[in-house]
């Protein structure tokens, strides 16, 4: 009993502050060489004993270029991962990953159509996340067409609107001026965190943190939906209205994402899977648990990113394929995570 | 028959598409009666079962819980009066059975992280009473199918209901598990549950249940102790066969 106690709570204290460590850590990577002396003195504002033009310069270099980038892939990837963890969830798979119900394909159609029409960065990231959210309302109304709340009905509806508004992309870059406008398409799609400045990360950090409490809270909600929804809704829950907040709150975590750091893709259906596998299926655990861990995993990812080589990697390329490698690498355990 | 009349049923319709499923079906349950219902595939066994789980609306009639409409209940006072107890069904992803049992106390503390003390308590408890305490940290997917119907009818006990609405519970077990099914039924029924349960053995039906429900093409065809109801000539009216 004792044992179990301290494990979970451990389980609950652990990810968090390993994942505070990393990003101090990550705050020393990058061309500039930085101490962990120097973090502290610049992050504690503690310059005692230093030239002022060091202290501008740390000042600079450590709050004004590292930080938001890494709070950004913290963000992000947290926001990416709870929002996976979610859909799987509602939609009772483990395969499923944000993208299912259209978001990243209308995400990614809104920020082309934005870098086209010529509408400048704020634009880009407005139209982005309309996108994702048009995209998705698209997807849900044509289940709804059929069958109100069923599974099956909303695949088919997230399949056509994902068709559709791929499509819908592809046809803009047929149409944009290929010196200037395709490669900032392709180079967006590719997913960056460079982008990412202080005012957009305040911006999406309320919703982001909001969003993953709010889901977190509906934990054992979506355990008893687990059952399958007539047992669900024997037990109390209310599950149309469930299964719709938690896909609404879902692709706003997720849309949000894509608008400030383009299309950053897998990482949402693997780190739910690692979290599981830590902490076993309870939601009450895997939703926050992912948020640390996908957090963590964009983080390093960005930090490979930007410190491999001379001229930095999108990063949305090195999730991929550390994704991948990561996921084949713990599948034999991971099939445990989904009960035979 | 049993006691006070918990559940009731009162010239019940219900039609999907413009086809009547279930017509003018009226039925009480008592406290500790334990009733099976029986017919033929598409007769409207699983319909009622819904009906009285509220997962279905009736289009005529009335559905009485305690004497109030079970159409006006929130649905956390329903979940605490009527239980569901589903076939032994596989789940995608591994919980333990503890949880599994937990889960039905969800309706009290929705938005809560953990299931509270009082809960864990009323889970181990349930569990305990149907002697699938053991099996507490196992994983409910490697359970058998007998285990399986175990630890969802603690569930329904841990739900605090008093009236159990079962699915065919024995379709998937073995001779053994179904006797074992049947006999914790039947000691439920004593200690005062109301049982509800569909089933496809009118033999069994007559030897374990005290009453049975005859329901043939959406009506009920006769309704009273299951030892005089099953007859052979009533089963085979009720299964289309020569006797």
């Amino acid at each position: 009993m004792t044992i179990r106690v301290w494990r979970d709570r451990l389980g609950v204290i652990l990810p968090p502050v390993l994942l505070a460590g990393l990003a101090i850590t990550s705050l020393r990577i990058g061309r500039y060489p930085v101490g962990f002396g120097d973090i502290a003195s610049v992050l504690l504002d503690d310059g005692t004993g230093m030239p002022v033009e060091r202290q501008a310069l740390l000042h600079t270099i450590v709050v004004q270029t590292r930080l938001p980038r890494i709070a950004g892939a913290i963000v992000v990837g947290a926001a990416l991962s709870v929002s996976g963890a979610g859909y799987q969830a509602v939609f009772r798979n483990p395969l499923v990953s944000p993208g299912l119900l259209g978001v990243l394909a209308g995400a990614g159609f809104g920020a082309a159509l934005g870098i086209v029409g010529d509408v400048g960065a704020t634009g880009v990231h407005v139209l982005s996340f309309l996108g994702g959210g048009l995209a998705v309302a698209a997807g849900v109304g044509v289940a709804r067409l059929f069958d109100a709340a069923s599974i099956l009905m909303l695949v088919f509806g997230g399949l056509v609107s994902s068709a559709l508004f791929t499509a819908l992309l592809s046809l803009l870059k047929y149409v944009a001026d290929p010196e200037r406008q395709l490669p900032d398409i392709v180079f967006w799609l590719l997913g960056s965190l460079t982008q990412v400045d202080m005012s957009d990360l305040l911006t999406i950090s309320v919703p982001v943190l909001g969003g993953i409490v709010l889901l977190s809270l509906c934990g054992r909600m979506l355990d008893a939906l687990a059952m399958g929804d007539d047992e669900a809704r024997t037990m109390g829950v209310p599950v149309g209205v469930l299964r719709y907040g938690v896909i609404a709150v879902a692709t706003v975590l997720s849309a949000l994402t894509v608008s400030i750091a383009g299309m950053i893709g897998w990482i949402g259906l693997i780190v739910p899977h690692v979290a599981r596998l830590l902490a076993g299926p309870r939601n009450t655990r895997v939703l926050p648990l992912s948020a640390c861990l996908g957090g963590a995993f964009l983080l390093l990812c960005d930090d490979l990113a930007r410190s491999i080589s001379a001229e930095e990697i999108p990063v949305g390329l090195i999730a991929d394929v550390l994704g991948v490698m990561v996921f084949v690498s713990v599948l034999r355990l991971v099939r445990r995570g989904w009960a035979a | 028959m049993g006691g006070v009349t918990v559940l009731s049923m009162d010239r019940v319709g219900f039609s999907r598409d413009g086809q009547p499923i279930v017509q003018d079906v009226s039925f009480a349950v008592g406290e500790g009666e334990m009733i099976a219902l029986l017919g033929p595939n598409g007769a409207g066994k699983t319909t009622i079962l819904r009906l009285l789980l509220r997962l279905l609306r009736p289009d005529k009639g009335k559905i009485l819980l305690d004497g109030r409409s079970l159409a006006g209940l929130r649905r956390r006072d329903l979940a605490s009066r009527i239980a569901y107890v589903p076939q032994g069904h596989a789940v995608i992803f591994p919980y333990k059975v503890r949880d599994v049992v937990a889960l039905g106390r969800l309706a009290d503390t929705m938005f809560s992280p953990v299931a509270s003390a009082a809960d864990r308590a009323a889970a181990d408890a349930a569990m305990g009473h149907l002697a699938v305490g053991h099996l507490a940290d196992r994983s409910y997917a490697a359970l058998s199918g007998g285990e399986r119907q175990g630890v969802l009818i603690a569930r329904a006990l841990a739900q605090g209901a008093r009236i159990l609405v079962l699915d065919e519970p024995e379709t998937g077990l073995d001779y053994g598990q179904q006797r074992r099914l049947f006999d914790l039924l039947r000691h439920l029924a004593a200690e005062g549950y109301a049982i509800v349960a569909t089933t496809h053995d009118p033999l069994r039906a007559a030897r374990t249940f005290a009453r049975a429900i005859l329901l043939r093409q959406g009506r009920i065809m006769d309704d009273g102790p299951a030892v005089t109801v099953l007859s052979e000539q009533s089963i085979a009216t009720l299964y289309d066969f020569d006797a």
